[in-house]
């Protein structure tokens, strides 16, 4: 993910971004996005991340590298108190999808890995989105459990 | 002072109409990337960043010898440049003004 600072040597800026593996038409595009202050996820293929995020760091552009999550599934189930059957019927997931997971028998995908980060990290937030609900019950502070909010949400649909 | 004479102009790199222009001149080289396009007798040059030399060093009379020379070589009337939004400056983030040479 790149943002601009201050870039003194835009020329050399692309020149570089070709170095790393795009084409000179994505670094002028890049070039025009990050300079009009846009954020831009970008895939480069250098030696290390340090190396690059330090050659750009000093052309102006500060790179942060995206991690791909590795979430213990399980883990996160237990911790949110919910079954396979419910942790499944709450994000959508396949059960015996989920089971292979958390067997070890599969592995899920990039775009799974970066669902669960987000579960793990924003769980309120998830169900808020998901049970299309305002951020005013979070500013009231009580953090609750998966269960709990599902139990909360259950009943609040048969009123 | 140079006249145009002493100016050479090379293509760095390119990638269709996306052009890195290479301008040396007495003082230094001047980089330009951009995206070039050629309309009858006009070249226009959109997106266009420039690096190599620190601000005001040409001065006016230097820009002008190499705009002379990029009309003699690219063989057009007019060259109209578009700057990309400024990287450095007062006002980062914003285009500068359209660039025409010559002016009239």
């Amino acid at each position: 993910m790149l943002v601009a600072n201050e870039i003194a040597r835009p020329v050399e800026l692309a020149r570089v971004l070709v170095r790393y593996g795009l084409s000179l038409r994505k670094a002028h595009d890049i070039l025009n996005r990050i300079s009009g202050g846009a954020c831009v996820p970008v895939e480069l293929f250098g030696d290390s991340a340090k190396a690059v995020t330090s050659e750009l760091s000093g052309l102006g552009v500060s790179a942060h590298t995206v991690h791909v999550p590795d979430v213990n599934i399980k883990r996160l189930r237990d911790t949110q108190k919910l079954s396979q059957a419910e942790f499944a019927s709450l994000y959508g997931l396949e059960l015996d999808t989920l089971q292979n997971w958390e067997q070890g028998r599969n592995i899920p995908d990039r775009s799974t890995k970066v669902l669960m980060r987000i579960i793990e990290r924003f769980p309120e937030e998830v169900f808020l989105a998901l049970t299309d609900q305002d951020s005013g019950a979070l500013r009231q502070g009580k953090r609750l459990s998966s269960r709990r909010r599902m139990d909360r949400a259950a009943k609040s649909q048969r009123r | 002072m140079w006249g145009r004479a002493v100016i050479t102009i090379e293509i760095g790199l390119v990638d269709g109409d996306i052009m890195i222009i290479e301008v040396t001149t007495p003082i230094g080289m001047v980089q330009i990337i951009g995206k070039v396009v050629r309309v009858g007798r006009l070249l226009h040059v959109s997106g266009a960043h420039v690096d190599g030399l620190r601000g005001g060093a040409l001065g006016r009379a230097g820009l002008n010898a190499i705009g002379r020379k990029l009309l003699e070589e690219a063989d057009v009337d007019q060259i109209v440049i578009e700057g990309g939004a400024r990287t450095t400056g007062k006002n980062p983030g914003r285009p500068p003004k359209v660039f025409r040479f010559p002016s009239h």
